[in-house]
């Protein structure tokens, strides 16, 4: 009865607030509905929660993006080279630049080393030769250490270097140089891929090299197999220049070849070895699966004309961090591998690949080449030679350029590549610093030389810029 | 024995004749008398020569003190007997006719009693007590025994042995007045009686109070009836002056210090007390008496050398004769609940006023025009709440039978345990997510607020956010450990929200329908709110920026709601409640000033439309805007600098680390502000339900009002929506937290009012079958809600189990823990995807510094140097290094060796160990210095925290609710 009371109270007072609700009110009690006309508190009612579903509906977050983050470039202003010690009698090094506008002083292993514009400057030193250029001395320096077949490329400290194919045997052995130019130690750790797989060697983790020092490591003594192997130095502390030096002696001969073995380039799915001609000795190709997953590798010869798949030649399967090794000597001997000026490694997953030619006292290493997407150049000997590009995915116009000793340009040649085939470039004889020009499509390439073009050297990058990460402050 | 009678007045005509009337009458004469005016301007001479004749009055200046009075009166009386007694009288103390009687009757029947009070009774009210002898505790309160105006029956008619006894009717022996040199002169009015009595039973003599001797008091002095320049228009000041001097003069060396420390501190803390009822002269006068005394060491030291000499070895103890000493605490304790239930009741009748009002506002419409004459009933009385009743049926049982038989106190104890068994990570010191590490003392958090420069990072300008003064406050209070202050917030901000939520939702139900909501409805609607910040997910993700909002705001809410209030002084006191928690809210979320802000604007848009009448009223407009305008206010340390560095994205975030997760509509409707929050479908049910809520006819209106609130609230988050706040350190986007709580506690206003309108339509009588139906699927569902959310929340996962690693050797920590010019620099990414840089100085980035670290401008010749140190160091960069303080330079795992073999080459770093091999870090071989990132605080910053300090205090005060004053009781 109150609570009757109450309400019929309560409704004359809100009626006074809000006409609409007495409208219903009343409706509910004479039970004669009359107004036929829309409420208006019913409208927005219904309105109002829309509106806001609807409003609500309207969000979509943005995602926040952080903004580039792609490194720039800076003219390089700053370059060590690291050139291992000599061997047999050859004891010089020698040295260029890119841009032959450029002359000055660098410091070699502590003295000053005067570069001509233009010109090859070289030195005769037998120890190992740290060569430290700043300024514009630094931008596209590269060099040389002559002797042992060919020589090597002296090379920047990195902190990752593989070695594909060393060997720690008695017929196949060799020595791995490591060389820290700086003031502080540097520690590496090595990892060997063996024939059965990622091998640990106690004695390679936490390899240290004193400030300034240089260790050798025989790998004969630390990890002896017979079958080849493949080094992977990853540097965790400092910076170190590594240099192989590989020596075949087979028992039961006389004959003792050695020579540096290059470094290889990361592993690809689409390797490719630019240099290998048709001829005899033992031919071994050495294949390195750094992965998780075994794969297959499809080999490809490469001619100037075309590219094929020998039919000799079966897909090797390399297990998972395995090295594997493939004699290649019946194939490249034969008819099959006239014309020949490469070999194309196919995989499933990357693979390393180098091929060993051993010719009685001659050894020679052909490596996985680096693509070049800006420029390449080499510094070769005098004599006959030829450029051998290759490994473009588009048609591209290329610019050869040659300089003598003195510094001299020699006519340039522009070349156009085309994908599929390899184009054999014949160089001056007295063309001692070859430099390829690359557009926007990515190259290969090599300079062959000797009297069999038995020595094979690959285009470097010619280093001109540094990168500078982008760098912002974070809160974590 | 011969008494002689002391009457001492002062413009006291008022109450003179009565006096004199009284004591003529005297059952037993006085033997002779003498009376002082001190100047009085009124009629007073003419009344007293009559009686006293002109011999009998002795005259003296205005200025004339009580002792000097008295001093006067006796120079005037010659001694005539060794028995000689004194019987000293005010102009307003009236004795009845047997006082003097039963005074001697006394005095004769205890030979050993020197001094005699009567029973004091309040004039003109005549039957309320005012003393039966007095004492003074030790924090300076005279203690009369006796309650608030309590009743003469009878009940303290005894005769007992007191400290002291009021001047007012005083009998003393007059060799004792004279041996103990009358009163004290450095009391001129006040508080002589007490010292007095001390100083007299120091001395050895007693005094007694006599219950059958009545005098009637006025308390003229006291009150301020009678102004005098002795009193000076500050009576409570010259009243605790007295107090603080009586109690310092004579309390005993052995306890003098103490009691010097104790009264100081206990002072403050009465200054305070007096300030949170709203009491600010009493409170200044409290304060200026208190400086006055300890201002005046000799005073005290003299007044304590006279009493020494006096009572020479033979001092008495008085100790029996003081109060407990635990009786200023339990006053303190009295003051504490009568403040809460003030607190608790300021806003809780709001519904009833405005009721109220209306009635009135209608009975006198009603009566305005005759022909509604026969409406004009009396109001009936309101029926009870169900509450109310309950209550009274359980009033004569005990609590406990009466806690167990109540499901509802049941519920929501369960709850709030099984709340607090979910939080347990929160009892021990939690991090992660969102919720940096605390640091390691509250004395940072204070240098913090305090600091106008801070060393971090580069060294920032960037303002302390402003919930840090909140933390160092809250940390101070439990005992400065600052883990405990965020364990507080994280435990208790779920029960917290529930009471908060409870409060609101009876309010809002009362106010919308006298009858109230149904209770279940209001346990539902409140328990489902408080479980927000745990749903929502901001909880296990440490945000606890958001758990703090949604603690506050429905206490927010209801503090707002006093804005309707049909009293413009309650009005008024809203606002200011409005302004503290605001600011509160906002000192945590900022985004809730500013959406205030937009909210207002609307209102006042609507209101202008509506009635433009309520602009003009400034009670109206008003207390709504004092309330936002005294936000910046209130914050102003962090207001202004946050402006001032044009850091304004600081308004659109809110507290705890950086990035702030988005939210997107799902996740909005269902209430979920992070994926830490519980299953979507979860939240579903209360959406549905607060749209269903406008199907009820009799609350259409009331929830169609939070549907305007809500409709605003969810445009201004579509527009934050397409809003990325691109920080130097991190692109976030804009703290969205604050919306998804207002949604949804707008989403539980509505639906509570909706299902609040089915129960009371389902209540009476019997319905059709689907009605029943649809009422206990809605009830269902409806519970799921809050169970669900609770079970979720019992086992759900939390982020506070994922220390962030810091990558940072634990030597190096240790380290920067030294000082500031130790800092170390932490280099992450690598050259392809970019290289981030971090300087982490003193405990590292702890929370706090999160906000400040987030809106620090980037440093250009900072980032300038990380990069060439990451690809052309030199040895310069070194240098640059150790001139920022930064004494090491680590690069987490795992590390782009293109990065580290630039630091390797470089000299002037050392290599430096780390205990994770992969981890590379440095050493800079130079002095570090910290002269650029070093703390500083300004002149401007420390003017700022002073406005802050008083903004608050000023609030606090006008805030307060009312307490009604004892004396004005009386």
């Amino acid at each position: 009865m109150s609570d009757d009371k109450t309400s019929r109270r309560g409704g004359s007072r809100r009626s006074r607030e809000a006409a609409p609700d007495r409208g219903r009110r009343g409706t509910r009690r004479v039970a004669t509905p009359r107004e036929r006309s829309v409420d208006p508190v019913l409208l927005l009612a219904c309105l109002i929660p829309l509106l806001t579903v609807a409003a609500l509906a309207t969000v979509n977050p943005a995602p926040t993006e952080e903004g580039s983050r792609v490194p720039t470039t800076t003219p390089i202003t700053r370059t060590v080279l690291v050139c291992p010690a000599a061997v047999g009698g050859a004891d010089g090094v020698r040295v260029a630049l890119a841009d032959p506008a450029v002359s000055g002083a660098l410091r070699a292993s502590g003295e000053d080393l005067t570069i001509q514009a233009g010109a090859v400057a070289s030195l005769r030193d037998r120890s190992p030769v740290v060569l430290r250029a700043e300024g514009a001395l630094a931008s596209g320096l590269l060099a040389v250490r002559d002797g042992a077949a060919g020589g090597t490329d002296c090379v920047t400290p990195q902190n990752d270097t593989r070695f594909t194919g060393v060997g720690s045997g008695p017929e196949h052995s060799s020595v791995l140089t490591l060389v820290n130019p700086d003031a502080g130690p540097a520690v590496a750790d090595i990892v060997v891929h063996a024939a059965g797989g990622v091998q640990e060697v106690a004695g390679l983790r936490g390899v240290a090299v004193p400030a300034r020092g240089t260790l050798r490591l025989a790998l004969a003594d630390l990890v002896p197999r017979r079958e080849d192997l493949s080094l992977r130095i990853l540097v965790t502390r400092g910076r170190l220049a590594s240099s192989v030096l590989d020596t075949v002696e087979p028992l039961a001969s006389a004959d003792r070849a050695t020579a540096w073995l290059p470094s290889n380039a990361a592993p690809s799915t689409d390797a490719l070895l630019l240099g290998v001609n048709r001829g005899g000795g033992e031919r071994t190709l050495v294949l390195t699966n750094e992965g998780e997953d075994e794969t297959q590798v499809q080999l490809r010869a490469v001619t100037p004309d075309s590219e094929f798949a020998p039919a000799e030649l079966e897909p090797v399967a390399v297990p998972p961090g395995a090295t594997v090794t493939v004699g290649l000597g019946r194939l490249l001997g034969s008819d099959v591998a006239a014309g020949l000026v490469g070999l194309r490694v196919r995989s499933g997953t990357p693979v390393s690949a180098m091929l060993r030619t051993r010719a009685g006292s001659d050894l020679t290493h052909v490596a996985a080449t680096t693509p070049l997407t800006s420029d390449g150049a080499a510094l070769v000997q005098e004599g006959p030679k030829r450029l051998l590009l290759a490994g473009v995915d588009a048609v591209t116009d290329v610019t050869v350029l040659q300089r003598d000793a003195g510094g001299r340009a020699l006519e340039p040649v522009v070349v156009t590549l085309r994908p599929g085939n390899a184009r054999p470039v014949p160089l001056a004889g007295a063309t001692r610093w070859v430099q390829v020009q690359v557009g926007d499509v990515a190259v290969r390439g090599a300079v062959e030389w000797g009297a069999e073009r038995q020595h094979v050297r690959t285009l470097q990058p010619v280093v001109t810029d540094s990168l500078v990460p982008h760098v912002r402050p974070a809160l974590q | 024995m011969i008494v002689s009678v002391v009457l001492v007045c002062h413009d006291g005509a008022r109450w003179l004749p009565s006096v004199l009337e009284g004591l003529m009458g005297q059952h037993r004469p006085v033997d002779r008398g003498v009376a002082v005016d001190t100047a009085s301007k009124d009629e007073t001479p003419a009344l007293l020569e009559p009686v006293f004749g002109e011999s009998g009055i002795v005259r003296q200046p205005v200025s004339t003190s009580y002792p000097a009075a008295v001093r006067a009166a006796l120079a005037a009386l010659p001694p005539v007997d060794d028995d000689e007694w004194i019987w000293l009288l005010h102009d307003d103390s009236n004795p009845e006719p047997g006082a003097l009687a039963a005074l001697v009757e006394t005095a004769q029947e205890r030979p050993d009693v020197d001094v005699l009070g009567p029973k004091l009774r309040e004039w003109p009210s005549l039957r309320r007590l005012l003393e039966v002898g007095v004492t003074l505790s030790g924090t300076g309160r005279r203690e009369t025994g006796l309650e608030r105006g309590e009743y003469d029956q009878g009940q303290h008619d005894e005769v007992h042995e007191v400290l002291a006894v009021n001047t007012a009717g005083m009998l003393v022996r007059r060799r004792v007045l004279e041996e103990l040199g009358g009163f004290d002169d450095a009391l001129p009015i006040f508080g002589n009686d007490i010292d007095f009595g001390w100083r007299a039973a120091r001395a050895g003599h007693r005094t007694l109070a006599v219950p059958g001797a009545v005098v009637f008091h006025a308390e003229a002095a006291t009150r301020g009836l009678r102004r005098t320049g002795l009193t000076g228009r500050h009576t409570h000041y010259q009243v605790r002056r007295a107090a603080l001097f009586t109690l310092l003069a004579n309390v005993e060396s052995r306890q003098l210090l103490w009691q010097t420390i104790r009264l100081f501190f206990g002072s403050l803390v009465r200054v305070v007390g007096l300030l949170s009822v709203r009491a600010v002269g009493e409170a200044l006068d409290d304060l200026a008496a208190l400086l006055n005394v300890y201002a005046h060491p000799g005073q005290i030291r003299a007044a304590r050398r006279a009493r020494r000499d006096q009572w020479a070895d033979a001092a008495h103890d008085v100790s029996s004769l003081r109060p407990p000493w635990w009786l200023p605490y339990r006053h303190g304790l009295d003051f504490v609940s009568d403040l809460a239930s003030a607190v608790a009741g300021s806003a809780q009748d709001l519904a009833d006023r405005r009721r109220a009002a209306k009635e009135s506002e209608l009975a006198e419409q009603i009566a305005s025009s005759s022909g509604l004459a026969p409406l004009q009933v009396v109001p009936a009385v309101r029926r009870r709440d169900e509450d109310d009743e309950e209550e009274g049926m359980y009033a004569d049982s005990g609590w406990v039978v009466r806690f167990l038989t109540n499901p509802v106190a049941l519920v929501l104890t369960l709850f709030v345990l099984a709340a607090l068994v979910a939080a347990r990570p929160a009892f021990g010191e939690i991090q992660g997510g969102a919720l940096s590490p605390v640091p390691r003392g509250v004395g940072d958090w204070w240098r913090l607020h305090v600091e106008s420069q801070h060393p971090l990072g580069t060294g920032t300008d960037i303002p302390a956010p402003a919930y840090v003064v909140l933390f160092a406050l809250g940390g101070l209070l439990l005992g400065g450990n600052a883990g405990a202050v965020v364990s507080v917030l994280m435990l208790l901000a779920v029960p917290f929200a529930l009471w908060g939520a409870w409060r609101f939702l009876r309010l809002v139900g009362r106010l919308v329908d006298p009858r109230g909501l149904s209770t279940w409805v209001l346990v539902w609607g409140s328990l489902t709110y408080a479980l927000v910040p745990a749903t929502s997910g901001a909880w296990g993700e440490g945000r606890f920026g958001t758990v703090a909002l949604a603690a506050l705001l429905p206490w927010l809410a209801h503090a707002a709601v006093g804005f309707v209030d049909p009293e413009p002084e309650r009005r008024w006191r809203a606002a200011w409640r409005t302004a503290l928690l605001l600011a509160l809210t906002a000192a945590f979320v900022p985004g809730v000033w500013l959406f205030s802000l937009l909210a207002a604007a609307l209102v006042v848009a609507a209101a202008f439309a509506i009635s433009p009448r309520l602009l003009k009223e400034r009670s109206a407009w008003g207390p709504p805007a004092l309330a936002l305008g005294m936000v910046p206010v209130l914050l102003v340390p962090w207001f202004l600098p946050l402006l001032g560095t044009g850091a304004f994205e600081g308004l659109l975030l809110e507290a705890g680390r950086l990035p702030v997760s988005a939210v997107d509509f799902v996740d909005l409707l269902t209430g979920r502000s992070s994926d830490m929050g519980a299953p979507w479908w979860l939240g579903v049910p209360v959406g549905v339900l607060a749209v269903l809520a406008i199907a009820p006819v009799s609350t259409r209106i009331p929830v169609l009002i939070g549907w305007l609130v809500a409709l605003p609230a969810a445009c201004v988050v579509a527009v934050l929506g397409f809003v990325v706040l691109d920080l130097p350190a991190t692109p976030t986007p804009p703290s969205l937290g604050f919306f998804v709580v207002v949604l949804q506690g707008i989403a539980v206003v509505a639906a509570s009012l909706g299902t609040g309108a089915l129960v009371r339509r389902l209540a009476g009588g019997p319905h059709p079958w689907w009605q029943q139906a649809v009422a206990v699927v809605v009830a269902l569902i409806a519970v799921a809600v809050p169970a669900g959310g609770l079970l979720w929340w019992l086992g759900a996962d939390n982020q506070f189990s994922s220390d962030t690693v810091e990558g940072v050797p634990a030597y190096m920590a240790q380290s920067s823990l030294t000082g500031t010019e130790h800092g170390v620099l932490v280099v992450r990414g690598s050259v392809d995807e970019g290289v981030t840089y971090r300087v982490r100085r003193g405990d590292g980035v702890t929370v706090g510094e999160d906000e400040i670290l987030g809106l620090a401008p980037e440093d250009r010749a900072m980032t300038d140097l990380v990069t060439r140190l990451v690809s052309a160091p030199v040895p310069r960069d070194v240098d640059l290094l150790a001139e920022r303080g930064i004494e090491y330079v680590v690069l987490p795992s795992p590390v782009d060796g293109r990065l580290s073999s630039g630091l390797d080459a470089v000299d002037g770093l050392l290599q430096a160990s780390a205990e994770d091999r992969s981890t590379r870090a440095w050493r800079v071989d130079r002095e570090t210095s910290a002269s650029g990132v070093s703390s500083r605080t300004s002149l401007g910053r420390s003017v700022l925290l002073v406005a802050q300090a008083a903004a608050w205090l000023v609030a606090l005060v006008a805030a307060a609710p009312t307490v009604v004053r004892r004396r004005s009781q009386r």
